[in-house]
């Protein structure tokens, strides 16, 4: 119970305290880089005891970790110790309970029959019973018959279930991130084709992207055409969208993000095409110093590379191509429809060239030929890959089934014993339960039943008398 | 559609405020007459408020969820719809006074949103959404309902307030409102997670309202783990119910200010 509160603390911290991103909380320096916006944001000492409690990476932090890893170790503890507890309650249960149960229950009721004996006012108490779904067990306590009765007692099984689901959710959460993968960051330009990686020999091919909106300028539709190959054999070819991925033996393409697209075209000194392919401008850039040290450039930019050639395990050319951002917002330096090339020499912090290239133009650098082709678009594609999802599912369904058969098949009990009298009987029934309002006027009607039973059985008797 | 939806969005605002009116004068006063007018107007602003949220469905094309106002009043339409079952069921009315004034502040809330029907982003577009939100509507409801059950037996702590109903009646109540509430946000959690799978291929993200659900399932979880291992009841309990509520109101307001996967819902 105090771990549910803690762990709950936990959660709470995580979500009023900024977070910093999974990126940048892998990286030590990124993360202390980022450090410098909570200290804006909160001031000294805030971001200075946040931070002492590793507050700004809640959920992937030892403690975190730890907590969720003694709460299964508790719930795995707990289950084991109250199942044969409440296995035996539930195969076993008392049945025989002493005369005094029926002085003091808490829901307790006396019927004074006249005019049956114990017997048949023990058969109408059990059949009134048996009608309301009840189990019925008869025994007998001296000369007074008695029964037992209990209903719904498999809902007590839904704790173990409801906590089984716990653990193996947070067990195949642990599987998934062991066995599987996920790429964010997976762009593939309109008609080029990317290797998917991963240790897999899928490739993924982006025929065309459109994005559609609504006249109020809200996104309508994300779509990408896209084609999957194994080995280089076509084997999958789907329409993704954002609500409708593309699923190749567990692993999925969704469609993400997407941006431009410049196609390039690089032919070496004697005039053979050696690249031509399209590069995604996946990175934005603003602020910030620009590649060739200057200060950067307020307007927004989109940018992207490719590499050419191969020596000595490096490319003998990285080549960035960027674009203005937004065609509304006049860039002084790249004019519409053109992109600016920054090239860089292997090992070189600073580019060798930088050149402004029209679409449809060519231009000499470094001993290579570069044309613009024309501007696309790219698809920006989240692939995952979790092993152990449909445990996941299970063990949800597990959860939630488990706690409504506790909640909606509460267990009831009843006990009823007849002792013989003189004139006839007197049968008491009881119930011992925490204050249910709803079981106590159950309780009310069953005895009610019981009662226009006998009475029933009076008529009969007298009739027939 | 769209008119009539307004239309009726208007005429259940104020048929649940005379149903407020009639509760706290039914509760406070001791009046049994009161009372039966108080659920007779409940009663038609829940039977409205499905009117014009049904309406604003097929105006829309897409189920009432697209915007704050709709999300206010959808759960406003919750609160309504899990007292009335409470109170059918428990025939204890004292209740309303709070749980309707806290679907009419919804109501109030959502009055002075824009009310336009807005089309569905592509990120919204699965019907995973109806039920999704769907869960989010029982359970803030049935929430809802407990705290106002804790709220009213921490008034009532010492038996002293003659028009209040016996606490133990109370006690159970709250229960009986979180064992609705409980798998509803269960629910809500998982079919988050299945949709979350379809849309980005993970299950799990640990989004600022993610996250803030996950904590208002804890405190319930927590609630019944007291309840039923340590025994707790009466105060203690009462507290963690007012605990939970306001957890309740963190999360659904979150998107004004958590930001997150969930921010795109904005007013």
């Amino acid at each position: 119970m105090l771990l549910i509160g803690l762990i709950a603390g936990g959660v709470f911290a995580g979500t009023v305290i900024m977070q910093a991103p999974a990126s940048v909380a892998a990286s030590p320096d990124n993360f202390a880089a980022w450090l410098a916006q909570p200290r804006g944001k909160y001031g000294e000492p805030w971001a200075a005891l946040f931070g002492a409690l590793d507050l700004y990476r809640v959920f992937s932090s030892l403690w975190f970790r730890a907590l969720l890893a003694v709460l299964t170790l508790s719930v795995v503890v707990c289950t084991v110790n109250r199942m044969p507890g409440i296995v035996a309650s539930v195969t076993r249960p008392t049945v025989r309970v002493p005369e005094r149960l029926f002085e003091r229950a808490p829901l307790r009721a006396e019927l004074s029959v006249a005019t049956a004996d114990a017997g048949q006012a023990h058969a109408v108490a059990s059949r009134v019973l048996r009608a309301n779904r009840f189990r019925v067990v008869p025994w007998q306590d001296g000369d007074a018959p008695a029964v037992f009765a209990d209903r719904n007692r498999f809902g007590k099984y839904g704790t173990f279930i409801n906590h089984i689901g716990i653990v193996s959710i947070l067990g195949a959460a642990v599987m998934g991130g062991a066995f599987g993968w996920r790429d964010d960051g997976f762009m593939v330009p309109e008609g080029s084709t990317r290797a998917v990686g991963h240790g897999t020999t899928l490739s993924l091919k982006s025929e065309s992207f459109d994005d559609e909106y609504w006249p109020q300028g809200m996104a309508k539709d994300f779509r990408s055409e896209v084609v999957l190959y194994d080995d280089g054999a076509e084997v999958a070819r789907k329409t993704i969208r954002v609500n409708d991925p593309l699923d190749y033996k567990g692993i999925r393409f969704h469609q993400a993000f997407f941006g431009p697209a410049a196609v390039m075209r690089v032919r070496d000194g004697e005039g053979k095409v050696v690249h031509e392919d399209g590069v995604a401008l996946g990175y934005e850039l603003k602020g910030g110093a620009g590649a060739d040290g200057t200060p950067g450039s307020p307007i927004s930019r989109n940018g992207g590379y490719f590499t050419l050639g191969r020596r000595n395990g490096l490319p003998t050319l990285a080549v960035w191509v960027v674009m203005p951002a937004n065609i509304r917002e006049a860039d002084p330096e790249i004019p519409a429809g053109s992109v600016r090339l920054e090239i860089f020499e292997p090992r070189q912090a600073r580019p060798s060239a930088i050149e402004t290239l029209p679409q449809g133009e060519t231009r000499e650098i470094l001993g290579h030929t570069f044309e613009f082709v024309r501007e696309r678009q790219f698809s920006g594609v989240q692939i995952s890959y979790n092993p152990a999802v449909n445990l996941i599912w299970l063990s949800c369904g597990l959860m939630v089934l488990g706690s409504m058969a506790v909640f909606y098949f509460p267990l009831r009990r009843v006990w009823v014993r007849v002792d013989p009298t003189p004139a006839g009987a007197r049968l008491r029934v009881a119930a011992v339960t925490n204050k249910d309002v709803l079981f106590a006027r159950e309780f009310e009607r069953l005895t009610l039943a019981i009662d226009r039973e006998l009475d029933q059985h009076r008529v009969n008797k007298d009739g027939a008398a | 559609m769209a008119a009539f939806s307004y239309f009726a969005f208007t005429a259940a605002f104020i048929t649940l405020g005379v149903a407020l009116l009639a509760y706290l004068w039914a509760t406070v006063g001791q009046q049994k007459r009161a009372a039966r007018v108080a659920t007779v107007f409940s009663y038609n602003s829940a039977a409205l408020l499905t009117a014009s949220l049904g309406s604003r469905w097929i105006a829309a094309g897409h189920a009432p969820y697209s915007n704050q106002f709709e999300f206010a009043t959808s759960f406003a339409w919750g609160t309504l719809a899990t007292y009335l079952y409470l109170e059918f069921k428990y025939r204890l009315k004292s209740l309303g006074a709070i749980t309707i004034a806290i679907a009419f502040g919804l109501l109030v809330y959502a009055s002075t949103l824009p009310a336009r029907i807005d089309p569905l982003i592509a990120a919204l577009q699965n019907n995973i959404l109806i039920l999704h939100v769907g869960s989010a509507v029982i359970s803030y409801g049935a929430f809802a309902c407990a705290f106002a059950a804790g709220l009213l037996y921490l008034l009532n702590r010492n038996d002293r307030v003659a028009w209040l109903p016996a606490r133990e009646v109370l006690d159970e109540i709250g229960y009986k409102a979180i064992i609705i509430g409980f798998p509803a946000q269960a629910m809500l959690l998982i079919l988050g997670a299945v949709w979350a799978y379809t849309a980005w291929g993970r299950y799990w993200g640990w989004d600022p309202k993610e996250t803030a659900a996950l904590v208002t399932w804890l405190i319930a979880a927590f609630y019944l783990h007291a309840r039923a291992q340590r025994g707790w009841h009466g105060t203690r309990s009462a507290v963690v119910l007012m605990v939970l509520f306001g957890a309740v109101v963190f999360t659904f307001s979150g998107n004004l200010f958590l930001g997150g996967l969930h921010a795109y819902s904005g007013l």
